[in-house]
């Protein structure tokens, strides 16, 4: 037997838990980083381990890619089909180093039929040329999924990167132009800058002041174009931009300059506008480059907190997460649920709500084999879809974002900083610099006038406000998606910052969804358990997903129909010709069983702690079911925490008021609390809070008090398994990490503390160029350097400083949650363990 | 001292000839992906072993 020593597999570099699987002399943690290794073997590609320690990836599981195959969806992605030749574009987000290009580039030799591919590194693309005659699109799909590089093949040309790119060509374009003209103007300069006699050739100087001229044309016109453009928009939508001042100073150049050589009274600032241009639009490339690799890592990475019911072949269930469903996945949508992906529709006709996709609010009737798109609701029963397009991170990210459930009202607590200041910022930059100008010229000194008037336009730079706060937001984003905390876009990561209430939903917020003991009261009758389970798997509430979860598999699953949710009330349906309803006392038509209980079995109304979901069939009330609640772990701490930050606390919950000494428990006796409330009671108490000037933040299921979550200023949705979404949520939180609260929150604080700091150094770095160039000291050249350079300073600054103090975050939640579980109690699963022991 | 004024035509016209082949290549995609490229010149084929 193996030694068990440290050792790390040779292809991913991932430690090698128990299993070392050996071959030529190198060691896998498992067959599929072993399998990978063998592929490249064979086809002498091993260099590949060369150029890079370990440069592989853990081996994903296997996906299908055979939708390629079919011509007119292929004709669809690919860029070139002919019978000789196909050209397929790939994004490969798994590239990421130099032994990636190098097998990327040769795998002509890993599956003959491919005639070329080439890599673009930075954008992590690949373009695959391959003969259709010899190798299928699947077939090549596969083979880079095989060996650790897992295509995404883009359903529609990404718009997006299209535009991005021809925006950096045309920089890079402007750039080499006006460096040209830059260059010669500097040299026909020479004899100024020499102070070279004009008496030997009186003519040259002329001359060359008309070269001069001639070659600024280019800079100004098609150099600069981009900001006088800006300039015109700005100023026809009455929006200031940056634009504005900057068109300002690159004109007064080019128009003195014009000016004084159609007089001769001087040779012109030609030489200094040009270098103007120049450094401006390097520092622009520079921004765009910096900004645009930022948005492009969180774009691909940007992790979809979603998952789908998936059934495979023998009908067993697997959370399977949005991006990796594939055409040909079988779905099971739950009643409520969103549909997560373009399909057909193979249960029974059903009724989608398609309210959030297209704003109709009558629901659609989709009959089986129909269409059904993703972002529809289903309104009625419970689907089986076939999935044919999957749907791409980009539209479900637009889904998300949604004009629907844009918040209105209350003016946001992020914009208010930000839109103050840019209002003003341009306006007095303007103003700024017709001061200087005017009082340099008062007293009587017209070149430092100019000087003056130019350096401030120029050097005066707002960016700090539009690009730290987005960015900088984006890193927090980041950072906590790697935690299971998800938001929505950065206005939701900002909003988190201005929480001061929070309000509760108990039941599968604060306790477990499914986890948790039962216990049955009441009368059985023989199938009954069947019934409940078959009808309870197909709703999204937590109760119904306990006991879906809880009870026996059945047999066989009975056919439901007629499945209807009735929200604060319960659940009924038609199983196996039965009227079942599952839900509350009233709903079930038991009120006379509880008193009777509490008669016949007193000591199970003194031990009714759990929640209650009582069972009827065909009206006739049979008992209840009782379900413990599982607290999660650590609430106590994450109270305390929340308080110890001023935020207020109130816990809503349309249960009983039995948990009510535990809930005070944990929480302190000053806490607000409200039992038996329906949903327009939850939607009322937030509305209420509102109303008295709170910023409250609702964590709840975002499903069953859907309007409470769209009452509040943000939606926070709590989710042990992501099974059902609710779009009107701004921020998506895993289950576990919810005794982590009060971190998140803190963090959420400091990184917008980040961005408040960075527009102080912003507004530092302003007032002390802007005051050399209200002196004349600074020339405009310099100052077209400057500018950039404290832009990206600050970006960066307030980036860098948030995605540290997020990485630590990220250290201090998992540690947190090892305690956490170290002093969890033995939970049933548990249990099992030990006495297994004992038999060997 | 007036050929001067010859010469820095047709330094412009040469250099403008330049300038032209600059924007082909940045139209044809060459300035697109300025990392790969450092890569790849780099990168060595391994010497083809004997097949049996």
């Amino acid at each position: 037997m193996a030694s068990l020593t440290a050792t790390t597999c040779y292809h991913c570099g991932q430690p090698c838990a128990d299993k070392l699987i050996a071959q030529d002399g190198h060691v896998f943690c498992c067959t599929g980083c072993r399998a990978v290794y063998g592929i490249l073997a064979q086809a002498q590609l091993c260099n590949y381990y060369e150029l890079q320690q370990a440069p592989g990836r853990p081996a994903a599981s296997h996906q299908r890619f055979a939708w390629l195959d079919q011509p007119e969806l292929l004709s669809r992605v690919a860029d070139l089909v002919t019978p000789a030749r196909v050209s397929l574009n790939m994004q490969v987000p798994a590239m990421h180093c130099a032994s990636c290009i190098w097998v990327l580039e040769h795998l002509d030799r890993l599956l003959p039929g491919i005639i070329d591919s080439r890599v673009s590194f930075v954008e992590k693309q690949i373009n695959v040329a391959f003969n259709p005659q010899l190798v299928s699109a699947s077939q090549v799909a596969s083979t880079l999924a095989s060996i650790g590089y897992e295509p995404v093949v883009a359903g529609a040309p990404d718009q997006e990167a299209a535009a991005h790119k021809r925006q950096m060509r045309g920089i890079v374009a402007r750039i080499g132009v006006t460096g040209f003209c830059a260059g010669n103007i500097m040299l026909m300069a020479f004899p100024e800058y020499l102070g070279i006699d004009a008496d030997v050739t009186p003519a040259l100087r002329e001359i060359f002041a008309w070269l001069n001229l001639a070659l600024s044309l280019p800079v100004v016109l098609f150099g600069a174009s981009e900001y006088f453009m800006g300039a015109v928009t700005a100023l026809r939508t009455r929006r200031m931009s940056l634009d504005v001042p900057l068109a300002l100073g690159i004109a007064t150049l080019f128009l003195r300059s014009v000016y004084e050589t159609l007089t001769q009274t001087g040779p012109g600032f030609y030489d200094a506008l040009a270098g103007l241009v120049l450094f401006l639009l390097a520092g622009r490339w520079v921004q765009r480059r910096t900004f645009g690799s930022l948005r492009f890592d969180t774009r691909l990475q940007q992790y979809f907190p979603i998952a789908a019911c998936q059934i495979n072949e023998d009908g067993a269930e697997k959370y399977v997460p949005l991006d990796q469903l594939v055409p040909g996945d079988r779905l099971r949508i739950r009643n409520q649920e969103l549909i997560p992906a373009d399909g057909l529709l193979q249960s029974a006709a059903a009724l989608i709500d398609y309210s959030f996709v297209t704003g109709e609010a009558q629901p659609v009737p989709v009959n089986q084999g129909e269409r059904v798109f993703a972002g529809g609701r289903l309104q009625t029963g419970f689907a089986e879809v076939v999935v044919e397009r999957a749907l791409d991170s980009g539209r479900f990210s637009r889904l998300w974002n949604h004009q629907a459930f844009r918040k209105q009202g209350r003016q946001r607590f992020a914009l208010r900083l930000e839109g103050v200041f840019s209002k003003y910022f341009t306006a007095f930059t303007i103003a700024l610099a017709l001061g200087a100008g005017g009082s340099w010229l008062a007293l009587g000194q017209v070149d430092n006038a100019w000087g003056a008037f130019t350096a401030v336009l120029i050097v005066a730079c707002p960016c700090a406000l539009s690009l730290a706060m987005p960015f900088a937001m984006q890193a927090a984003m980041h950072s906590l998606a790697q935690l299971g905390v998800f938001a929505k876009n950065a206005q939701a990561m900002t909003e988190l910052a201005g929480i001061n209430h929070l309000v509760f939903d108990k039941t599968g917020t604060l306790t477990h969804a499914g986890a948790g003991s039962f216990s049955y009261h009441g009368t059985r009758v023989s199938d009954m358990e069947a019934l409940v389970a078959s009808v309870a798997r197909h709703s999204s509430h937590p109760l119904s997903r306990a006991l879906a979860e809880g009870l026996p598999r059945p047999q066989q699953w009975a056919a439901v129909s007629h499945l209807d949710e009735l929200p604060g009330q319960g659940l009924r349906a038609v199983a196996r010709g039965r009227h079942i309803r599952l839900g509350s006392a009233d709903f079930c038509g038991a009120p006379a069983m509880v008193a009777n209980a509490t008669q016949v079995m007193p000591e199970a109304a003194a031990e009714a702690n759990g929640s209650r979901v009582y069972v009827s069939i065909d009206g006739l009330p049979m008992g209840y079911y009782e379900l413990q609640p599982q607290w999660r772990p650590g609430l106590a701490e994450m109270a305390a925490g929340l308080k110890k930050m001023g935020l207020g606390i109130s816990i809503l919950s349309g249960d009983n008021a039995a948990q009510a000494p535990v809930l005070r428990e944990l929480f302190g006796s000053d806490t607000e609390l409200h039992f038996h409330a329906q949903p327009e009671e939850k939607l009322a108490a937030v509305e209420a809070l509102e109303r008295a000037g709170k910023t409250v933040a609702m964590a709840g299921d975002g499903m069953n008090d859907a309007g409470a979550f769209a009452a509040a200023s943000l939606g926070l949705a709590i989710k042990d398994d992501f099974g059902s979404f609710s779009p009107a949520s701004d921020v998506i939180i895993e289950g576990r990490r919810l005794p982590q609260l009060h971190l998140v929150l803190a963090y959420a604080r400091r990184a917008y503390n980040n961005v408040a700091f960075s527009f102080l150094i912003s507004l530092v770095f302003n007032a002390i160029a802007l005051w050399f160039a209200v002196t004349a000291q600074l020339s405009a050249p310099i100052a077209a350097l400057l500018m950039p350079l404290g832009s990206i300073t600050v970006v960066l600054t307030a980036t860098g400083l948030t995605w540290l103090a997020g990485q630590r975050l990220v250290k201090t939640v998992n540690q947190h949650a090892q305690t956490l579980a170290a002093s969890a109690p033995v939970t049933e699963e548990e249990k099992p363990a030990p006495a297994a022991e004992t038999i060997q | 001292m007036s050929v001067i004024i010859i010469l820095i035509i047709l330094a412009l016209v040469i250099a403008g000839g330049f300038l032209a082949a600059f924007l082909w290549a940045v139209n044809n995609g060459q300035y697109d992906d300025t990392q790969g490229a450092a890569i790849r010149m780099l990168l060595e084929d391994p010497e083809e072993h004997k097949r049996d």
